[in-house]
């Protein structure tokens, strides 16, 4: 899968531009994290890349065609999307759920094949006892699972995830963040995620999208793109990086060797070194460049 | 359960899981066929439960009695006299089902129905101007005529409420809170109509306030019926379209729905059903709002199931309410109308005070 992004720009009005002409290449199956401050436009990338938004300039080529020649069922044929959070207004059961990803293929019926598409899928992320579950009874990590499930079912080349570890705790962080990795390398499927955990980025991504106001600041491998100067540019915090098995580690400076300012909340001096068994790095020459 | 796999075990639950819906369906399908019987027993000849279904299915299989024999006559009374009463109240409670269904989906809104956004008082401004002042948008003469300007005029409030909700993002309170302000205007408008109506006109013109099935006949059967027939059947084509706008409209348009498009379109379709109801038996509300909840409650949220069996518990509610118009003054009438608020508003509470499974939650 190749996906061309060329000078794009957004926004919703003159005076509020939240993209500012970017340009990127992705390919190959990987993981691939995008980072940056809240507001600096990581959603409406890549709202723009499967077309829930126009870009007002500039075009996103998707296999080098330009994305605004896609139906939307094709473009959703070709990339699943997992929301931040999912509206439970009128809650559906884990099943049916998972089941409407099946819609870019489905006909007006739903087929064996579809029902036996979500049960693997199910299976695979570890959730079919949920099944008949309604998704409003579900905890958060088990709804993160749902919506992959639902992204999944859609059998796309790419996958794009808002912040799929936001509201996790660590297990479930890790846990998604493993099944993610695996999805890119056991069936070729490119991983595009939003993420605020520069330490989870830097553990299972093969590549780190930095972007700054509105813009994208640096591209590369987590060692290049993690740096300390970067991150006291982009976020304007001050971090020291070591190296963790080959992977940076980010220690946010205010916080290291320090009293925990805050007694109420001991957590928030805490930051976990993440301890994970397999190797990761890229597998492919493919990368992301910035063009 | 043991020894069986894990996936067919849940295969099998989930296929159970679709039986239970389909076995309330017929449930509720058998409510409606009693309720339907026992109205019909109120005939004022006497005639038995089993007798007048006899009647009406010897009735549709074209079966002729001697005329003027006592067959004959109840033949005539049940079919031309009572059956148009069964059938209006099917038909407008499939059809404000469905447009609660849509409107709530449409709208992620659990509040939403005709009544309830001010499409109903659209649609009776529109109607009221035709029979009053001979107005009409489309210049069609007639009842047809009556019935576009009730569809122009519900689209109206349903095009508004579209356009605010496509700038600024609603709580379902802010939504009912436009659709009292939009029904505020469109009654005052109604009554400055009125204003210069003789006083024929005048209760004509009144009629549409409270819902009514007195005196409705075969004639008027016709139009309702056959827009809740294209609506039904469009409805349930588009059950799964309407399932994905209940995930929220970014999950929507990333599983390949043209989201702006279909909402128009289930607007259009909305508006379209209410005027055609509403022109003949004038405004009911509850039915719209009360039947999908109700069901939800029961099924879950899929509209595979919810809008058939919405359509039925709407026809359901409406049959019972107007038995029981009938019953309370007898031999005198009530209006329908009348029931259906005063039995539906308190059970609507009752939802939103139950709030089983997260339902009701409106803020």
């Amino acid at each position: 899968m190749k996906i061309d992004i060329e000078n794009i720009s957004f926004d919703y009005s003159p005076a509020a531009r939240v993209l500012s002409e970017i340009s990127l290449n992705i390919e190959g199956a990987q993981v691939i994290s995008i980072l940056g401050p809240n507001g600096v436009g990581k959603s409406t990338l890549i709202h723009c890349i499967n077309k829930i938004l126009e870009p007002t300039k500039g075009v996103v080529m998707i296999e080098d065609k330009d994305v605004s020649e896609y139906s939307l069922k094709e473009v959703a044929k070709k990339i699943g999307y997992v929301p931040y959070s999912s509206s439970d207004t009128f809650p559906l059961t884990v099943v049916d759920t998972v089941l409407l990803g099946r819609h870019p293929h489905a006909g007006w019926r739903t087929t064996d094949e579809d029902l036996e598409i979500v049960f693997d899928v199910l299976e695979k992320l570890g959730i079919q006892d949920l099944s008949l579950r309604y998704f409003n009874e579900l905890s958060a990590g088990q709804r993160q699972r749902v919506m992959l499930a639902r992204g999944l079912v859609q059998k796309p080349e790419v996958i794009m995830l808002d912040e799929p570890t936001s509201n996790l705790d660590i297990k479930h962080q890790l846990g998604i963040s493993r099944t993610l990795k695996q999805l890119s390398r056991d069936e070729g499927i490119l991983v595009l995620m939003i993420s605020h955990d520069l330490n989870i980025a830097a553990r299972y991504s093969d590549s780190i999208v930095l972007m700054h106001q509105g813009s994208v600041y640096a591209v590369g491998a987590p060692s290049e793109v993690l740096t300390e100067d970067n991150i006291r540019e982009v976020y304007g915090v001050d971090s020291r990086i070591i190296d963790e098995g080959g992977h940076p580690y980010i220690i946010l400076k205010d916080l290291e060797n320090e009293e925990c300012p805050d007694l109420d909340n001991p957590h928030t001096c805490i930051s976990p070194v993440l301890k994970v068994d397999e190797s990761s790095g890229p597998e492919s020459e493919e990368g992301v460049t910035c063009g | 359960m043991e020894g069986i796999p894990t996936e067919d075990r849940v295969d099998a639950d989930y296929r159970s899981y679709l039986v239970r819906k389909v076995i309330f369906i017929i449930g509720v399908l058998i409510g409606c066929i009693v309720v339907a019987g026992i109205s019909l027993t109120i005939n004022g000849r006497g005639i038995e439960f089993f007798d007048c279904y006899e009647y009406i299915i010897k009735h549709i299989l074209g079966y002729e009695y001697e005329y003027r024999t006592e067959d004959w006559f109840n033949d005539y009374v049940l079919w031309n006299t009572y059956m148009p009463r069964v059938v209006i109240a099917i038909v407008s409670g499939c059809g404000l089902a469905i447009c609660g269904v849509i409107m709530q989906s449409v709208f992620s809104n659990p509040l939403a129905d005709p009544y309830t956004t001010g499409v109903s008082d659209g649609a009776t401004l529109g109607a009221t101007m035709a029979i009053v002042s001979g107005l009409t948008f489309a210049n069609v003469a007639g009842s047809l005529g009556v019935v576009i300007n009730a569809f122009i005029g519900a689209l109206v409030p349903a095009v508004i409420i579209i356009l605010i909700s496509g700038a600024v993002r609603l709580s379902p309170a802010t939504m009912i809170l436009i659709g009292v302000a939009l029904s505020g205007v469109f009654s005052g408008l109604q009554t400055l109509v009125m204003y210069s109506a003789d006083p024929e006109e005048l209760t004509a013109a009144l009629r549409w306030g409270i819902g009514s099935f007195n005196q409705i006949q075969w004639s008027d059967c016709v139009i309702p019926a056959l827009v809740t027939v294209i609506g039904s059947v469009l409805s349930i084509f588009m059950y799964r379209n309407l399932n994905l706008l209940t995930l929220g409209e970014a999950s929507a348009k990333s599983l390949g729905l043209d989201v702006e498009q279909f909402k128009s379109l289930c607007m259009v379709l909305v508006a379209f059903m209410a005027a055609a109801i509403i022109c003949y038996v004038g405004i009911i509300g509850f039915v719209g709002l009360i039947s999908p909840h109700f069901v939800r409650m029961i099924l879950g949220g899929d509209n595979k199931y919810v809008i058939p069996a919405s359509m039925l518990v709407g026809s359901f509610f409406l049959l019972a309410s107007d038995l029981i118009a009938r019953l309370v003054v007898f031999p005198d009438e009530l209006r329908v109308g009348l029931i259906m608020s005063v039995v539906g508003a308190p059970i609507f509470l009752y939802m939103i005070v139950k709030r089983k499974k997260g339902y009701g939650e409106v803020f």
